[in-house]
């Protein structure tokens, strides 16, 4: 699913909230980078399997794979991954901000 | 994996063959009391000889044992007519009989029943088949 | 954002034109002398996209692409596996009625797969939620 991912990079990176640019960040860079990389890893995962997909889904329209429920399967295990990843990713956001909250 | 599309060849050729059966019995029907044909004699009855052709599909060939039906050829019933005493007729023969077609209506009844039911089954096979993608297709779909 | 999409439609343009195609072997099945046709994929992006009009070099041969001069979606050819009827009419119900129900099948499963990318690039665009 290359077309999903500029978008899907973009889910990656938890939005720092207003007001705290320029001064000094509350939570460490370790814990930053933990989340950071977990999450980047998923959506490797994720696109990744879109990827193969969306091949599937050519070779199917192009006429050259007759699978219907194989393509299908693919489909729908690549759309799950995608919400996954996204409703883990907007937990770790919601993780985070918790956190900055916290230390105020 | 032979798939949805190789199950519809099969069963369309099973439909094909049927439909060429029938059309051997209504001509045998059609030409009950035939007496007289361009090549002499009464008319013979024909029957198809279907045989069994391997499914080919790209590599996969002859997989699984799977076959279509094809109709070989079509074939004359070399059985002998019913001779009917009538001195009259224009196609009697010297003694007076005259050789009447092989045909026997019952007989063909039969066929044509079976004939039937074996395209019906055709159909119901493929509506299967569709219906069985169109649950793939849901697998895709909400 | 949207490339996988044009190949799809593409594929649904095809499957339409094929419908049409087999509907009117269906519509001659009692005209003597009738050579079923179908349609055949063209290969590859330059096949199509030029849309350049093709030239007949026989005036037995049949005319190809849409008629309206835009690209075509598939190249037309004679049916050659037809079998022979006794009027010379070579079109088989069966056969033509297969065709059709394994073209509209493959119609659907192209939009179901259609449908199934635009519901990823929805969910991603509504920012993950719902």
């Amino acid at each position: 699913m290359s077309a999903i991912t500029a978008p899907s990079l973009a889910l990656a990176r938890p939005h720092a909230p207003l007001g705290t640019e320029g001064g000094a960040p509350r939570v460490s860079k370790d814990e930053a980078g933990v989340f950071e990389s977990m999450l980047g890893q998923a959506v490797a995962n994720a696109n990744s399997q879109g990827q193969a997909a969306s091949a599937a889904g050519e070779a199917f329209a192009a006429g050259s794979l007759d699978d219907i429920h194989g393509t299908m399967l693919a489909l729908s295990k690549a759309d799950i991954e995608l919400r996954y990843v996204g409703a883990v990713r907007n937990k770790i956001v919601d993780a985070f901000y918790e956190l900055w909250r916290m230390q105020v | 994996m032979l798939g949805v599309f190789s199950a519809m060849d099969v069963a369309a050729s099973g439909l094909s063959a049927e439909r060429t059966r029938m059309n051997t019995i209504a001509a045998n029907m059609a030409n009950a009391r035939t007496t007289r044909t361009a090549a002499g004699g009464p008319y013979r009855r024909i029957d198809p000889v279907f045989e069994a052709v391997l499914l080919d599909r790209g590599g996969l060939r002859g997989s699984a044992g799977v076959s279509e039906v094809r109709v070989a050829r079509i074939v004359e019933d070399s059985r002998p007519g019913q001779m009917v005493y009538e001195p009259g007729h224009p196609d009697a023969n010297a003694q007076g009989y005259v050789e009447y077609p092989n045909v026997n209506a019952v007989e063909e009844m039969v066929n044509m029943i079976t004939a039937s039911r074996a395209y019906e089954a055709g159909v119901t096979s493929i509506d299967t088949i569709k219906q069985m993608a169109r649950s793939a297709i849901d697998i895709g779909r909400g | 954002m949207f490339e996988q999409i044009g190949p799809l439609a593409r594929a649904l343009d095809y499957h339409l034109e094929r419908h049409n195609v087999l509907s009117s072997n269906v519509a001659h099945v009692d005209t003597p002398g009738y050579r079923p046709v179908d349609l055949e994929r063209i290969e590859g992006d330059f096949g199509g996209a030029l849309g350049v009009a093709l030239e007949r070099t026989n005036p037995g041969h049949l005319v190809g692409g849409a008629g309206d001069g835009g690209p075509a979606a598939g190249r037309v050819f004679r049916d050659e596996a037809a079998g022979g009827g006794n009027d010379e009419n070579f079109v088989s119900l069966d056969r033509e009625a297969a065709k059709l129900a394994a073209n509209h099948l493959r119609y659907d499963v192209v939009s179901a797969i259609v449908q199934a990318e635009l519901r990823q690039l929805r969910f991603a665009a509504a920012d993950a939620k719902g």
